[in-house]
């Protein structure tokens, strides 16, 4: 099956239809999405500011890691949980959308920065833990972040501005 | 909503910078993105600390350090959102003094506002001196800030 057809067929989905043709509950899961939002990138900017030297910087990054990261994997996953309902409620519009793939675009580079962040830079973190400027690596990876969520809360916002006209 | 309060809105609503954000079609669009990105920065900021004073997250930093660490970009999360802000109320007044949600707004910011610098700050510096207080200011301080979230959503609806 396309994406295309996918979305058609979960256009026409009982549970997206109702939240789609409910009054309160889109705008519900929306301002929930918007909440969990300010909570989980609010906390990965503090973690990427710490990774590009400007915040924290006599704090050990592992604390800063450890202490935060599982913080915002917690409300993260409640933006994963809420902008799948969203998504499920008006997938032929998102499937339209620039911004919707541009969002996704930019979350699977978020994952990619993350993860190859990990593979590299973050394995030889004992060396650079107290360091207030942390290797370029580090540094480019929390630059990276720091654009790609901007680009995110951006795009996401533009999606909504798109169905108007 | 309060009458004396609608010369204002009229002066502003008659402004060359009203008119200017209304002429375009981008300028409230990207202010609202950069509203946006302030909140973030706001928010995030509050968070990490209001955390601490409940002793989850940096909880080897002492509240005061993590506050002095954290203000900075409180500061200029709070600088951004504020200036973003201002321009789209140049954007919409009109609709925005007929906005029951943008009343409530302003006054919970006004409130946040006071209470953040006020008995916050005092309370957070002594975090550890005052365990349920400062425990207390935390929820009290995330309740309004989250609240002028909400009510700032709120204006798209009512």
């Amino acid at each position: 099956m396309s994406i295309l057809r996918f979305c058609q067929w979960l256009q026409n989905e009982p549970v997206g239809t109702s939240i789609r043709e409910s009054i309160w509950t889109f705008p519900l899961i929306e301002t929930i999405h918007l909440m969990a939002l300010a909570f989980s990138v609010g906390i990965i900017v503090i973690v990427d500011l710490r990774l590009i030297g400007v915040a924290m910087k006599d704090v050990q990054v592992t604390e800063v890691f450890d202490r935060l990261q599982p913080l915002a994997v917690k409300g993260f996953a409640i933006n994963v949980t809420t902008g799948l309902l969203l998504f499920w409620s008006e997938p032929m519009k998102c499937y339209a959308s620039p911004y919707f793939r541009g969002k996704l675009v930019m979350l699977f580079l978020l994952g990619v920065n993350a993860f190859l962040f990990s593979a590299t830079t973050y394995k030889t973190v004992a060396s650079w833990d107290k360091a207030a400027i942390a290797p370029m690596g580090a540094r480019v990876a929390g630059w990276v972040s720091l654009f790609l969520w901007a680009g995110v809360i951006v795009a996401g916002r533009a999606i909504a501005y798109a169905s108007k006209s | 909503m309060f009458p004396f309060l609608l010369p204002l809105f009229h002066w502003v609503d008659t402004s060359w910078l009203s008119r200017e954000i209304r002429a375009s079609t981008w300028q409230f669009a990207i202010f609202e993105m950069i509203h946006l990105l302030g909140l973030t920065m706001v928010l995030g900021s509050l968070m990490v600390l209001d955390l601490r004073l409940f002793g989850v997250g940096m909880r080897r930093l002492r509240p005061a350090e993590l506050a002095r660490d954290l203000s900075a970009w409180m500061l200029s999360g709070l600088a951004i959102i504020s200036i973003s802000g201002v321009l789209l109320f140049f954007g919409e007044p009109m609709k925005l003094y007929g906005s029951p949600s943008f009343h409530v707004k302003m006054g919970l910011l006004a409130a946040a506002i006071v209470f953040q610098f006020t008995i916050f700050r005092a309370v957070a510096s002594r975090g550890e001196a005052l365990p349920v207080l400062s425990k207390l200011a935390g929820v009290v301080s995330l309740i309004l800030w989250f609240a002028v979230g909400l009510a700032g959503r709120g204006i798209g609806f009512l």
